[in-house]
C-alpha cells in the first residue's frame, strides 16, 4: 500500500527495466539492460526511454546508481551502474500482487 | 584498438541538453554502441550518434522537469499551447471576477474617452489643417489693419501687392457677402466669398474636387460669364447626395450662374470655422452686388477682407510685411486723404484667416477643459492602478499556489500581463463608443457667436493612442509587478489563507492614490459648481422683456436688387402679413434685434446744449409693433404710429423714441415727451420725443442696458432688417407659417437667422456653457471613480483586519466601535484629500476668476456645497466597507485563523 500512495504503482517501463535490471546484478547500466529486454522479450525500447525509465527510478528510490570505471573502449568515460534497492523490489512485488488481484480466472487460465 | 571518437557535435549536445550526472554516461554508451555498430558495418554512425544523443538528452530533461513540475508545461516546450492557454486563463480570470474587470474597464474607457473627445474637439475647432489646402504652414494672411480695426481691400491693392512682394508666390484676396441661391424654386440663405481668379491655385490645387476652379479671365473680365464653385454641403442639401452639378445653373441674387466647380469635401473657405458655400470671382461682383463700382481698378472700391498669400520659397513673414509697407506708402501718396491707407498697415499673419481670432475667443475655455480632462485622466489612471493593486494583493495566495505548482515567473508574467492588456483594450474599445457618443452629442452646438454649430468633431487617432497608452501601460505596471513581487516575497505565506503578511508600502500606495483622487475630484467639482453658478447668474438676468416668447428672423430684400420704394412695400407687406398670422400676439420690423453683433452709436444731447454734453447712444431703426413685440412697457408717451413709416425723408422734428436711461442722462427726472433732442450727425438734426421706454439690453446680455434711441424706419432704410414676433404659439410652428408667409411675397426672398431671443441670449454665452456643462460632466465622473477608489481602499482594509475586528468583538467590543475604527480609517482617506483638493481648487478658482459672472472664485456656496457633495459620495463609498466590519463573525476569525 505505501508504495502506491505517493509514488504510484509501477508503469510497465519501469517495470521492465527494473526486472531486467534484476538480472544483470553485477553489470546493469543503460546499454545493458536495453539489450537484456530485447534478448528476453523481442520488445525493443528507444534508448531515450530506457534513460528516462532508469532517471526517474533513480529519483524515486527504486535503483540506486554510481559511476563505473573509466574503460578506453569507452572512449575513456564511465559507465552509470544500477543496482535495484529493497524499495525498488517491493514496488515490484506490489504491482505483480495488484495486477494479480484484478486478473479475472479466465485470463489466468488463458495458455501463453 | 582504438575506436574514432563521436562527432563535436554529439560532445556538444549532451553537455548543454543532457542533466549533468548523466552526461559522462550517456557519452560511453554512445561511444560503445557506435563502435559496435559500426563493427556490424552499419554506415552514417555520426549522424546516428547525434539524433541518439538528441533525443536522449532532451526526452531525459523534459521528464526531469515534468516530474518536477506536473502542472504546466514549460514555455519553451510549446509556446503556442502555453500562450493559448494563459489567454484562456487570463480571460476566466476577468469573468470570474466580473465586477472588478467592468469597475476597470469603465474606469481606463471614462479617462481615455474623455481626453480623446476633448483634444478631438480643441483639434477640429484650432488646430486641425484645412481639407484641401497645400501646405497651410506656407500660407499668410493679410489685413489692412491697426488700432484694433482693420478694413477691407480694393483689387488694385491685391494687383500692386502681387508685383512688388517677391517673397510671395501668389496672392488672392476674399471678401465674404451674403447670397440668395435659389435652386429648383427653394431659396436659401448662404454665405459666398468673392474672390480673385487665382484663390483655388494659390490655397492648393485639390481644394476643387469635382469641375474646376476660376480662370484667368473669369476673374478679370467683367464680362465674361457667371460661374460659381459651390461647396460640397451644399451641393448635397441643394441637389441631392449623388447629383452631379458641374455645368447646371443657379439664381444668386436674382442672376444666373452656372456651376463650374465642387469644393473638396469639408472645405468651406480657409478657415476652420466658417461655413462659405459658394465662390465667385471678384470681376462678376457687380452682378451679385450692385453698386461697386470698378471694382477691379479703383482704389477705394474695397471688396476684399483678407488677402491669402502663399511664401515663396525661403521666404519670411517679416520680409512679406516689408514688401507690403513700400506698396502702401506709394498707395497713400496717391490717395493722402484716406485714412486707413495714412494710418493702417498691410498686418501680415503667418497661417490662415480666423485662427487668432477664434484662439483668442476660445483657446482659454478649451485649455480649461483640456486642463479638466488631463486631470480626469490622472484620476482615472490612479483609480486603475488602485483596481489593479488590490486585485493583486489578492491573489497573492492565487499567484502562490501556481508557483508552488511550478509555475515558472514568466508564465505568471504573462499571465497577468494578458489580463492587464485584456482590460486595456476593453477599456478603449469602449473609449471609442464613448468618443463616437460623445461627438454626436456635441455636434450642432455653437461654440461661438458668429461661427456656425460645429460638425462632428473629428476623432484625433494621436490622442487616443496616446491616453490609451498611457492608460495601458498603468494597467500593466499596476497590475504585473505588484502581483509579482507579491507573489515572489514567500511562496508559504502567500498560500497561507490569513493576510496577515501584507506590506505596509503597498497599503500606503493605495491610501495615497485614494486620497489624490478625492482631491481631483474636489478640486473639479468646485470648478464645475462655480461655472455653473456663474451660468445660473448669467441666465437670471433680466434684459428688460421675455426673450423666450419672442421669435426673431431676418430677410434681406436689398440682395435681390429692390430699389428703395420696393423695399418699403416689401416691409409693409410683411408687417401685415405676419401681423394676420395665427399665433403672433404682436410684431415688428428693427433694423437691429436685440443681442446682434452689429451695432449703431449715435451721439446726442438735449436741445439748446453744447456738443460737450453729448451723451453715447445705441441707435436702432424700429417699426410700430417693435416695442409690443418685446414686452417693453412705455413709460412716457406711447409708439410710432403706421403713418409715422417711411416718411419721404429726413425732416426736423421726426419722432423719435428713447429708453428711459437715454431720458434720465438727457433730462434728469423731468418728463422726456415733447422736448427735443440734437443728433450729432446729421450736425444739429432736431428730433422730437414721443416716447419713453422701459431699459433693455440691446447688444450684450452681461452688460447693463443701454442708452437707446430709436427712429421710425425710413424711405429705403436698410438693405436687411430682422422681424420681431411675439409668440402666442410655439416657436416652430410660427416660424414654418412665416417662411411660407414672406415666400409668398417674393418667392426668391428667403428668410434666415431663425430663433428665439432665448436661443440668441444661449449663443452668446456658447462656450461658457459649453465649458460649464463639460465641467459638470467631467466633474460627476471623477467623483465617481473617487468613491470607486475609497471604497476599494476600504474593503481592502477591511479584510486585512478581520481577524482584529473578530478578535475585538470576541473579548467584548459592540459593532459600533468596530464601525468607528474602519471610519476613522475612511477619515484618514478622505480628510487630507479634501484639504488638497481645497487648496488645489483655490488655484483653480483663480485660474477661472475671469468667466465668473456675479461669483466670487471664493464662492462659499460653490466650496461648501463641493466638500459636503465630495464628502456625502465619500461616505457612501465607505458605507459597505463598514457594514462588512460589523459584520464580522468572531467565533469564524477565530476559528480559521
Amino acid at each position: 500500500m505505501s508504495s502506491f500512495s505517493d509514488k504510484g504503482l509501477l508503469g510497465e517501463l519501469e517495470q521492465l527495466v527494473l526486472l531486467a535490471a534484476c538480472r544483470l546484478p553485477d553489470d546493469a547500466y543503460a546499454v545493458s539492460i536495453r539489450a537484456e529486454i530485447q534478448v528476453r522479450t523481442g520488445i525493443a525500447l528507444s534508448r531515450s526511454s530506457v534513460y528516462v525509465t532508469l532517471d526517474r527510478l533513480d529519483r524515486k528510490g527504486y535503483v540506486r546508481s554510481w559511476l563505473g570505471d573509466p574503460t578506453p573502449e569507452r572512449g575513456g568515460k564511465a559507465k552509470r551502474c544500477f543496482q535495484v534497492t529493497s524499495a525498488g523490489r517491493r514496488a515490484l512485488a506490489e504491482a505483480e500482487r495488484a495486477v494479480a488481484r484484478l486478473r479475472p480466472a479466465a485470463i489466468q487460465r488463458t495458455p501463453q | 584498438m582504438s575506436a574514432p571518437p563521436l562527432p563535436s557535435l554529439v560532445h556538444w549536445i549532451i553537455r548543454h541538453l543532457a542533466p549533468r550526472e548523466w552526461r559522462e554516461s550517456i557519452t560511453g554508451d554512445l561511444q560503445e554502441e557506435a563502435d559496435r555498430r559500426r563493427r556490424r558495418g552499419a554506415r552514417r554512425n555520426d549522424w546516428w550518434s547525434v539524433r541518439a544523443a538528441l533525443w536522449m538528452s532532451v526526452r531525459l530533461s523534459i521528464d526531469r522537469r515534468r516530474t518536477h513540475h506536473p502542472a504546466p508545461r514549460s514555455g519553451r516546450y510549446s509556446a503556442g499551447r502555453g500562450f493559448r492557454l494563459d489567454l484562456r486563463q487570463a480571460a476566466r480570470g476577468l469573468v470570474r471576477h466580473r465586477g472588478y474587470a467592468l469597475t476597470a474597464v469603465l474606469t481606463l474607457a471614462i479617462g481615455i474617452g474623455a481626453t480623446t473627445s476633448v483634444f478631438s474637439l480643441t483639434n477640429g475647432l484650432l488646430l486641425r489643417p484645412i481639407a484641401g489646402v497645400d501646405a497651410e504652414a506656407r500660407l499668410v494672411t493679410i489685413y489692412l489693419g491697426g488700432g484694433g480695426g482693420s478694413g477691407p481691400m480694393a483689387m488694385r491693392a491685391v494687383d500692386e501687392i502681387a508685383a512688388a512682394a517677391p517673397a510671395l508666390a501668389g496672392l488672392a484676396g476674399t471678401g465674404p457677402i451674403a447670397a440668395n441661391v435659389e435652386v429648383g424654386g427653394v431659396a436659401r440663405r448662404v454665405n459666398a466669398e468673392v474672390v480673385t481668379g487665382n484663390y483655388f491655385d494659390v490655397l492648393g490645387r485639390s481644394v476643387v474636387s469635382a469641375g474646376r476652379g476660376f480662370t484667368r479671365d473669369e476673374g478679370r473680365n467683367p464680362g465674361a460669364s457667371p460661374v460659381a464653385v459651390i461647396s460640397d454641403r451644399f451641393r448635397q442639401e441643394a441637389f441631392g447626395a449623388a447629383s452631379t452639378v458641374v455645368g447646371v445653373s443657379i439664381t444668386v441674387n436674382g442672376e444666373r450662374w452656372t456651376v463650374i466647380g465642387v469644393a473638396t469635401r469639408d472645405f468651406n473657405g480657409p478657415s476652420r470655422t466658417t461655413r462659405t458655400d459658394i465662390w465667385v470671382p471678384v470681376a462678376q461682383f457687380a452682378r451679385v452686388l450692385p453698386g461697386y463700382k470698378n471694382v477691379l481698378t479703383s482704389l477705394t472700391s474695397r471688396v476684399f477682407d483678407t488677402l491669402v498669400g502663399r511664401l515663396s520659397a525661403g521666404a519670411t513673414v517679416g520680409e512679406v510685411s516689408a514688401q507690403t509697407e513700400v506698396v502702401r506708402t506709394r498707395m497713400s501718396a496717391e490717395k493722402p486723404n484716406d485714412f486707413q491707407l495714412k494710418h493702417w498697415r498691410f498686418l501680415v499673419r503667418p497661417g490662415v484667416v480666423d485662427r487668432d481670432w477664434v484662439g483668442s475667443q476660445l483657446g482659454g475655455s478649451m485649455m480649461l477643459l483640456l486642463g479638466f480632462v488631463v486631470l480626469l485622466l490622472f484620476v482615472s489612471c490612479a483609480n486603475a492602478a488602485n483596481l489593479m493593486l488590490m486585485r493583486a494583493t489578492a491573489r497573492r495566495s492565487e499567484l502562490g499556489t501556481h508557483m508552488a505548482l511550478g509555475a515558472s515567473r514568466g508564465r505568471l508574467i504573462r499571465l497577468l500581463l494578458f489580463e492587464s492588456l485584456a482590460l486595456a483594450t476593453a477599456g478603449g474599445g469602449l473609449a471609442l463608443v464613448l468618443c463616437a457618443l460623445a461627438g454626436r452629442a456635441i455636434e450642432g452646438t455653437v461654440v461661438l457667436q458668429m461661427l456656425p454649430p460645429i460638425d462632428r468633431p473629428p476623432m484625433d487617432w494621436r490622442v487616443f493612442g496616446f491616453a490609451a497608452a498611457v492608460s495601458g501601460i498603468v494597467a500593466v505596471v499596476s497590475g504585473v509587478f505588484p502581483a509579482l513581487t507579491a507573489s515572489r516575497a514567500d511562496v508559504i505565506g502567500a498560500l497561507s489563507t490569513s493576510s496577515r503578511t501584507h506590506t505596509a508600502g503597498r497599503t500606503m500606495a493605495r491610501r495615497l492614490m485614494a486620497t489624490l483622487q478625492v482631491g481631483i475630484s474636489l478640486t473639479l467639482v468646485v470648478g464645475a459648481l462655480l461655472l455653473t453658478r456663474s451660468m445660473a447668474m448669467r441666465h437670471a438676468i433680466d434684459p428688460g422683456f421675455d426673450p423666450s416668447r419672442v421669435l426673431a428672423f431676418s430677410v434681406e430684400p436689398g440682395l435681390e436688387r429692390y430699389d428703395a420704394s420696393r423695399v418699403d412695400a416689401f416691409y409693409r407687406q410683411v408687417l401685415d402679413r405676419v401681423r394676420g398670422m395665427p399665433g403672433v400676439r404682436a410684431a415688428g420690423i428693427a433694423w437691429l434685434q436685440p443681442f446682434s453683433p452689429y451695432a449703431g452709436d449715435e451721439e446726442v444731447r438735449a436741445e439748446g446744449h453744447p456738443a460737450t454734453d453729448n451723451v453715447s447712444a445705441e441707435y436702432n431703426v424700429v417699426s410700430p409693433g417693435f416695442f409690443d413685440a418685446l414686452g417693453l412697457r412705455f413709460v412716457e408717451g406711447r409708439d410710432f404710429r403706421d403713418a409715422e413709416l417711411f416718411p419721404p425723408a429726413k425732416v426736423p422734428d421726426s419722432p423719435v423714441i428713447i429708453s428711459q436711461s437715454l431720458a434720465r442722462h438727457l433730462f434728469g427726472l423731468a418728463p422726456a415727451v415733447g422736448r427735443r433732442i440734437q443728433l450729432h450727425d446729421p450736425e444739429g438734426a432736431t428730433r422730437l420725443i414721443e416716447g419713453v421706454v422701459a431699459d433693455m439690453r440691446q447688444r450684450r446680455v452681461l452688460e447693463p442696458p443701454d442708452d437707446m434711441l430709436f427712429e421710425p424706419m425710413g424711405e429705403g432704410f436698410a438693405a436687411w432688417s430682422t422681424v420681431l414676433v411675439r409668440l402666442g404659439a410655439p416657436a416652430d410652428v410660427v416660424a414654418r407659417s412665416a417662411r411660407a408667409t414672406v415666400a409668398a411675397i417674393d418667392p426668391a426672398m428667403p428668410i434666415y437667422h431663425v430663433a428665439t431671443l432665448d436661443a440668441e441670449i444661449a449663443r452668446q454665452f456658447s462656450s461658457d456653457t459649453l465649458l460649464a456643462d463639460l465641467a459638470r460632466v467631467f466633474a460627476a465622473m471623477a467623483t465617481l471613480l473617487a468613491a470607486v477608489g475609497v471604497y476599494g481602499v476600504l474593503a481592502r482594509t477591511v479584510a486585512e483586519r478581520r481577524r482584529e475586528f473578530g478578535i475585538r468583538m470576541a473579548i467584548g467590543a459592540r459593532p459600533v466601535l468596530v464601525a468607528r475604527l474602519v471610519t476613522h480609517d475612511a477619515a484618514w482617506v478622505v480628510a487630507p484629500g479634501l484639504i488638497v483638493g481645497l487648496a488645489a481648487s483655490a488655484g483653480l478658482a483663480r485660474v477661472i476668476e475671469s468667466r465668473l459672472y456675479h461669483v466670487s472664485p471664493w464662492d462659499p456656496f460653490a466650496a461648501g456645497g463641493a466638500v459636503g457633495l465630495v464628502l456625502l459620495v465619500a461616505l457612501a463609498a465607505a458605507r459597505p466597507a463598514v457594514r462588512r466590519a460589523t459584520r464580522v463573525d468572531p467565533a469564524e476569525v477565530l476559528r480559521t485563523s
